[in-house]
């Protein structure tokens, strides 16, 4: 098969099946969830078949042409990479959604909440395999408003709501901020096709000599840096750990977040090697992974430490791909690519471990915990397990990632000739350490110590079923697995992966000995310190509350909150002072405008002695015709003057009927025809309306002064109109293109009545668009008249409305309507 | 437009539906709605650069007698449009107008309809239809 459909296919078919999923509930009902997780798992099974021509270090692409005069295609492209990060994403996939099956009460909103993680995953899956800058953008920004979705998903709780606006405010907003960055690349190479850009040696060195070079790694950068929760952008995610916690382990740790280290990663080639590249990218990780690690110390939800430790071991990754340096190609790369993996496995394992503690104990503060080590053994064990990982003991996945970590920076300050760049190493060092200390954090705190009496923690807790253990179990397996046999994982999924971001990256040697290195002694440190700092634990902790306390306006929450306020209040302000009126002062300023355009340009015209009308003027006036205006004005008139309402309506639809009289005179039958339909229609609906019209009192007349000023103004408008109509004369007159449907209108429609010709032939999409207009508006009605009764049966213990339902119900309504008539009569 | 009393009466239909607009009744204004489109609609069907006097309605072989619909004295050079440089058939009127003011007429239905069913809400939930009235309530 051609890989652009086989691709397509893995991207397409979670949107597709996105449209089964409510039949699927319809057969399935609370076990929906299997559905899904077979879609994911069919997803996985067909990104597993590429893994053979990714492992020879191929890739495969291939686009379709989807707006060539842009040269935007659809585009995809599959290398160790891309295939690397389908595979977490679907593998994830499956677990979580297994594992929701569990999670979620029946009772919930099941088929919603499945549309959206699908739709996620079609997305990611979107993002990865993207060959094209635009269809990248699309994607991207979809995930972003999945993920805004899936934050909200409990729409009750303001929190969730604060979160999912937050998440999208910064990720979607950073993502266009991106999108310019894309701009300036595609200026810069004249391409969108990212395999191009990054096998092609001259845009490459294009790019690198571009006066525009820093501002696109800038931009860039602000997109996946949102993404990934790094630098200033952090404070969204502990925000979004809102959504159900099958969500957070399957978006928040595994997979969404990595979306910016993926364009980290898959742009690497073209900015790597640079002061810009190492500063920027080096430098935010370094600084977020030491400030997240130990903003995660104060927390006492326990999803926001793993949100913190999240922050902090994407920051591990950031860091990693930032040291590339200038002489050597260093092992940054390759230690990256192997620790994202580590930690898709152990941070998805945390999170699903979690939400195992939070379903069963109906808290996520840790500080209720304790000592449920003897109720939870198998969530202990797990959770050993997974923590264990994330510190990095061995002979965990972590562990070896993290020795990589350590030892790349070693790399990095020695490539940039030691002295004061050894700074790198022991920042390297502290993140490690403070790692450390919440991982066992995450432990002991919950499962070790003595049992806490708490209210709101249940006497009896004990192990959930199996369909909530066997995701976490699997992935600890794996944890386990990669630990002690790196070499079958590296060969098939992680060295593809490295080779395709940077071919010249040292070949990675993953093994749990390699002897006294300076990472293993940096590793005995970081034990050391942190068996330390678990010591001191609560005091800095303290020490970090109190100072927040102290200093409330020292956070980037602070500064987000203050400007999304301030945009509402203006925003609110700002509409205040424009739409303050009733209808009748915007109805004036158009009107205004109106009389505007016609009164200067005739003002010109008076001035320089152009004529105003034609010269011809017609005054001639057949009697019929004149009987026939006379008619037509005084309906109008009827319809303004009369006070009651009844014979306004009256009137009015008199005028309606003249009308169809005149399109006679005017040779349309066609118009006639329909004009006295929908005349007949909207009597009856007015009569309709106005027999349903409970007036309690009688709107009060307006003033003479009011009446003058109105008429004042309807006299200008009927003014304007009235030049503007005769003026139309002096201008040439385009020449009318119906003698084409004349000429045709028999021959390709078969039809002899050319306006039944244009209407149903020529026109026809627009007679499509008129019946949804009709539809629509049927729709409207039909909600809003729906919405009322709904409102008043609602209302009907309410002793009045009760009232007035026999009221109004023993009224026959020819009664109501003399009634009306006989108020406005009063 | 060249004949002055055509044009008189749909400004005067136009300006009628504009006062009705500025009323405080949410009914009225549905009613100057009303008028202001039939004024429109008139205006785009007697606009325009036609002179012809037959219906656009197509004959087999073209019976110059059973074609005029309308062959009378009022349709000789007043309204009867039709469209210019046509040398084959010199004598209808434009149809484009007519099928654009045919959609306009559904659509101004629609619309009607539902300001009158929002009016009718306004109606049931405030007891009023006064503009000012709601506009007090809502403070």
């Amino acid at each position: 098969m051609d890989l652009i459909y086989f691709a397509a296919l893995i991207v397409l078919l979670p949107f597709v099946m996105t449209l089964a999923v409510p039949f699927a509930y319809k057969l399935m009902k609370e076990k929906v969830g299997w559905f899904a997780a077979a879609i994911a798992a069919v997803c996985f099974l067909l990104i597993a078949s590429m893994i053979p021509s990714t492992m020879g270090g191929n890739y495969l692409s291939g686009s379709i042409p989807w707006i060539p005069s842009l040269s935007v295609d659809l585009a995809f492209y599959a290398d160790g990479l891309a295939v690397l990060l389908g595979l977490i994403i679907s593998f994830i996939g499956i677990l979580i959604l297994s594992y929701s099956n569990k999670y979620l009460s029946k009772d919930e909103d099941l088929v919603r909440y499945y549309q959206y993680l699908l739709i996620f995953m079609g997305s990611m899956f979107g993002v990865a395999f993207s060959d094209n800058l635009i269809q990248l953008f699309i994607f991207w920004e979809l995930t972003s408003i999945s993920s805004f979705l899936l934050i909200g998903y409990y729409r009750k709780t303001k929190e969730s709501v604060y979160g999912a606006t937050k998440a999208l405010l910064i990720t979607g907003g950073a993502g266009l901020f991106m999108f310019v960055g894309f701009m300036f690349l595609f200026a810069m190479t004249g391409t969108y096709s990212i395999s191009e850009m990054l096998t092609n040696p001259e845009m490459l060195a294009s790019v690198k000599e571009s006066p525009l070079f820093t501002i696109t790694l800038i931009l860039v950068l602000i997109g996946a840096l949102a993404k990934s929760a790094q630098g200033p952008f952090f404070i969204w995610l502990p925000n979004a750990m809102e959504a159900p916690t099958p969500v957070s382990a399957f978006l928040h740790s595994a997979t969404m977040v990595k979306a910016g280290i993926f364009l980290v990663a898959r742009f690497h080639p073209m900015f790597s090697g640079t002061v810009d590249w190492l500063v920027l990218v080096a430098g935010i990780g370094l600084i977020t992974m030491v400030g997240a690690g130990f903003f995660a110390l104060k927390q006492t939800d326990l999803k926001a430490i793993l949100a913190f430790s999240t922050i902090s071991q994407l920051a591990y990754l950031m860091t990693m791909f930032g040291f590339t340096t200038f002489a050597e190609p260093g092992i940054g790369v390759p230690a990256a690519v192997f620790h994202l993996f580590n930690h898709a496995a152990f941070k998805a394992c945390l999170f699903l471990l979690v939400g195992i503690i939070a379903h069963e104990l109906h808290t996520r503060d840790i500080r209720k915990m304790g000592g449920l080590r003897k109720e939870m053994p198998v969530t202990f064990i797990l959770m050993i397990i997974a923590a264990a990982a994330m510190a990095g003991i061995p002979p965990l996945n972590g562990y070896l990632s993290k020795e990589l970590f350590y030892e790349s920076s070693v790399h990095m300050a020695e490539a940039l000739g030691g002295g004061v760049f050894y700074i790198i190493p022991v920042l390297a060092v502290i993140g490690g350490v403070l790692t450390f200390a919440y991982s066992f954090r995450l432990i002991f705190k919950i499962f070790t110590g003595k049992r806490t009496e708490d209210p709101d923690v249940p006497k009896h807790v004990h192990d959930p079923s199996l369909i909530m253990l066997a995701p976490p179990a699997i992935l600890a397996v794996l944890i386990i697995a990669v630990g002690l046999v790196p070499a079958p994982f590296v060969d098939t999924l992680i060295q593809p992966a490295i080779h395709s971001i940077f071919s010249g990256a040292a070949h990675l040697h993953a093994a749990l000995w390699h002897g006294v290195t300076p990472a293993f002694i940096m590793t005995m440190i970081t034990f050391a310190l942190g068996i330390l700092l678990y010591t001191q634990y609560d005091k800095i902790a303290a020490r970090q509350v109190s100072f927040n306390e102290k200093h409330p306006k020292i956070s980037f929450n602070y500064l987000y909150n203050t400007m999304v306020d301030n945009a509402f209040s203006f925003g609110s302000s700002f509409g205040g002072r424009l739409q303050k009126g009733p209808p009748r002062r915007y109805v004036g300023i158009m009107l205004f405008f109106i009389i505007l355009m016609v009164a200067v340009p005739v003002g010109f015209a008076l001035a320089s002695g152009q004529p105003l009308f034609s010269e011809n003027l017609i005054f001639k006036l057949a009697l019929s015709e004149m009987l026939l205006f006379a008619l037509i004005l005084l309906a109008a008139w009827g319809a303004s003057v009369l006070p009651q309402y009844v014979p306004m309506i009256l009137s009015s639809s008199a005028l309606g009927f003249l009308m169809a009289l005149l399109y006679i005179y005017l040779k349309s039958p066609n118009l006639a025809m329909t004009q006295l339909c929908i005349e007949t229609l909207s009597t009856v609906m007015f009569l309709l309306v106005i027999m349903k019209f409970r007036v309690k009192e009688a709107i009060r007349p307006e003033t003479n002064r009011v009446r003058l000023r109105n008429s004042f103004i309807a006299l200008c408008a009927a003014a304007a109109l009235f030049v503007m109509l005769m003026g139309t004369d002096l201008f040439p007159a385009f020449e009318s293109f119906s003698h084409y449907f004349m000429d045709k209108g028999v021959e390709l429609t078969g039809g002899k009545n050319i306006v039944n010709q244009i209407v149903v032939d020529f026109r026809g999409y627009d007679t499509i668009g008129e019946i949804s207009v009709l539809a629509i508006a049927a729709f409207t009605v039909y909600n809003l008249i729906h919405s009322r009764i709904h409102k008043r049966t609602a209302a009907d213990t309410d002793k009045s409305a009760a009232v007035f339902e026999e009221d109004s119900a023993n009224r026959n309504p020819d009664e109501v309507f003399s009634n009306i008539i006989g108020e406005e009569k009063k | 437009m060249t004949e002055v009393f055509t044009a008189l009466t749909i400004s005067l239909v136009f300006g009628i539906g504009v006062y009705m607009l500025l009323r405080r009744d949410i009914f009225k204004i549905v009613i100057g709605f009303n008028l202001i489109s039939q004024s429109i609609n008139m205006a785009i069907v007697t606009s325009g650069i036609f002179t012809g006097v037959r219906v656009p309605i197509l004959e087999e072989a073209i019976n110059e007698h059973a074609a005029f619909i309308f062959a009378d004295d009022f349709a000789n050079g007043i309204f009867a449009p039709i469209v210019t440089g046509m040398a084959d058939n010199p004598l209808f009127v434009d149809p484009l107008t007519r099928a654009l003011v045919l959609t306009a007429i559904v659509i101004s239905f629609a619309t009607t309809a539902i300001l009158l069913t929002l009016a009718y809400c306004i109606n049931e939930e405030f007891g009023t239809t006064d503009v000012d009235e709601l506009r007090r309530l809502r403070g």
